[in-house]
């Protein structure tokens, strides 16, 4: 809600500082998409080629788009593999005969290793471990997969080459496309019923003060970093901006843990997952208003918003149809992975947001009656780590680790999106309304990143893939790592601290 | 009702296919799994219920959405969609093996009996 007030609120700086966005370039984009082109003067623009130079009065009423079209950026060609596939013109790398063999057992055994380590991350008893270590944060129990990316993808051991890569790029959208289905299905209506006054308050002062933080940090930096001159309408700039504080105002709803009472856990879990709802709301207002280039179809942002609620709808449609057919376990299986493939594949056709689309998807079908509510969260959320796991380890191949301007933003993001937190929390505790006590406070104040924050940023890189977006994909993954491990000491002092004698 | 559905998928996916310039993108072979796993499966189902095999409906899936018929799925994209044949019948090699030794077992248990 804040991102789409920003967008309206910079809309008329932005069509100044692009006074023929629209007209120009969108206009003879309209022209290029066939289908869609007899309606260009009702979307972002009119078609000056097509009428002639006599003027409609549907193009005089027309209105220049509320942000400014993204300029062309070149494909980074470490995404190309998993942006655009294996290209069957381009020549395979040459390997000597007598390695052949070599590269081809370590290939099967290196990927063999990933999806066993990404099994066994999932499976309880290292839940179990995990959590006696202390490490139970998704993100650091996570990181070793974006290590193990980064090795994967080093010249060195080779395991994740450009064709391989190539061939695992449906996985990261299958991925993208289940984290935002499972955030969905827990999206169950009933359990905001009965909020305790005050929680709404708390979710809003807790998004927006990060979210703005971060918009304003970033957005400087992003400045400072790039050799363009300063325009406050940059739609790079702002996309960037905005995309840093959706991810940075999620929370994980591990942070429930430290807290002993049950009310407590149940009434945080709310508010963070209302939180997630402010991301994807985030997510799909930038991917709606920032159309990435080469989308076939040019409309306005609004109309891109529409549809993406149309897809989302649709999918949960479907999905709910499908799932109301008695199958095995198998089956069951064979026909959620179906279903979320498809949602995810068809959002990224039409280069929305898939981690959206399957959200809304997910939402209609934990809200919708039937007797497959509880063996599909089952399903969904045995599945959930090793696809999540394995996402991080083609993040993390991905991952730009050479950049510096991506290990500023990291402590940036981690210190101003804390002071946020930490600032809406206080705001919340003295005039929200809501009674907290110190632990409630310090949960919702210092949360670790949600796995919703890395889909958001990995879904970003997705649909831009090149310019400055992967500084904000370092900026999330170490931040979120720095975040965790600065948790953890500040908790183990605190501990240290309340053992200490003398301490009351 | 199943096939509704297959039909709704595949007027979904010829939308959406229309998006996809290249055919080789990772979105259109996300699109592509997710299709071919659900209407193949509604369709060997159906095929079941009139008596035959469900893999008969499985080919049959195959070749019609395939580029010969309806051509929703092109050459580019099977092409793609390649690293599946490997996992299937990775799959399928130790599933016919158990199959085949439960099957053995079977039998000897017969003849000790």
């Amino acid at each position: 809600v804040a991102g789409a007030a920003l967008l309206l609120l910079l809309g008329p700086s932005a069509a100044r500082a692009a006074p023929d966005a629209g007209s120009g370039d969108a206009g003879a984009g309209a022209l290029d998409a066939g289908a869609i082109a007899p309606d260009a003067g009702a979307s972002s623009g009119p078609a000056p080629a097509r009428t002639g130079g006599e003027k409609a009065p549907l193009e005089r009423v027309a209105r220049a788009p509320i942000v400014a079209p993204l300029p062309a950026v070149e494909l980074d060609p470490s995404l190309a593999p998993v942006i655009e596939g294996r290209d069957p013109a381009a020549a395979a790398v040459p390997v000597a005969p007598a390695e052949r063999p070599g590269v081809v057992i370590r290939t099967i055994v290196g990927l063999l290793a990933l999806m066993v380590l990404a099994y066994l991350g999932g499976h309880r008893r290292v839940l179990a471990w995990e959590k006696r270590l202390g490490i139970s944060q998704v993100i650091t129990a996570g990181f070793p997969f974006v290590v193990l990316g980064m090795l994967g993808r080093s010249s060195s051991v080779g395991i994740l080459s450009d064709s391989i890569l190539a061939e695992l790029g449906p996985l990261l959208r299958l991925g993208l496309g289940w984290i935002g289905f499972v955030a969905g299905i827990r999206f169950d209506t009933r359990m905001f019923q009965g909020l305790p006054p005050g929680t709404v308050r708390i979710v809003a002062l807790t998004t927006l003060f990060p979210f703005a933080f971060l918009v304003g940090a970033s957005a400087t930096l992003l400045f400072l970093f790039s050799e363009q001159p300063f325009e406050p309408g940059d739609p790079v700039f702002l996309r960037d901006a905005l995309i840093l504080g959706t991810a940075g105002a999620m929370a994980a709803v591990t942070s429930t843990r430290s807290l002993s009472r049950n009310g407590s856990k149940t009434v945080l879990s709310r508010v963070i997952r209302l939180e997630e709802l402010a991301g994807v709301i985030g997510l799909l207002f930038v991917a709606a208003f920032f159309r990435p280039q080469g989308a076939s179809w040019q409309m306005p942002g609004t109309a891109w918003i529409l549809l993406t609620i149309g897809l989302g709808a649709t999918a949960g449609l479907l999905v709910y149809a499908i799932l109301q057919r008695q199958a095995e376990n198998a089956d069951f299986l064979v026909l959620t992975l179906g279903s979320i493939s498809f949602a995810a594949g068809a959002a990224s056709s039409l280069l929305l947001s898939s981690v959206v689309v399957a959200f809304i998807a997910g939402v209609l079908l934990a809200n919708f009656p039937g007797v497959y509510h509880e063996r599909l969260r089952e399903m969904l959320f045995r599945l959930e780590r090793p696809i999540y796991l394995l996402s991080l380890v083609i993040v993390g191949a991905l991952w730009r680790v050479d950049d510096w301007r991506g290990w500023v933003l990291m402590p940036v993001f981690m210190a101003l999106r804390l002071a946020g937190k930490w600032l809406g929390t206080a705001l919340a505790a003295s005039y929200g309304g809501l009674a907290l006590d110190a632990d409630e406070r310090r949960a919702i104040a210092m949360p670790p990143l949600g796995p919703l924050a890395i889909a958001i940023v990995t879904n970003a890189l997705l649909l831009y893939p090149g310019g400055s977006i992967s500084l904000i994909v370092s900026a999330v993954i170490g931040g979120g790592v720095l975040t965790e491990l600065f948790l953890q000491l500040l908790s183990r002092r605190r501990s240290r601290l309340s053992l200490a004698p003398g301490s009351s | 009702m199943s096939i509704f559905l297959v039909l709704v998928l595949t007027g979904l996916m010829s939308a959406l296919g229309t998006f996809i310039t290249e055919g080789k993108t990772s979105a259109g072979v996300s699109l592509t799994l997710g299709y071919l796993l659900l209407s193949a499966y509604f369709i060997g189902g159906s095929f079941k219920r009139i008596g035959l095999p469900k893999l008969t409906g499985y080919i049959a899936t195959g070749v019609v959405v395939g580029p010969s018929v309806l051509g929703l799925i092109g050459g580019a994209m099977l092409e793609s969609t390649r690293i599946f044949n490997g996992v299937a019948i990775g799959r399928c090699g130790p599933s016919s093996a158990a199959s085949a030794r439960s099957a053995s077992t079977e039998c000897s248990a017969r003849r000790c009996c």
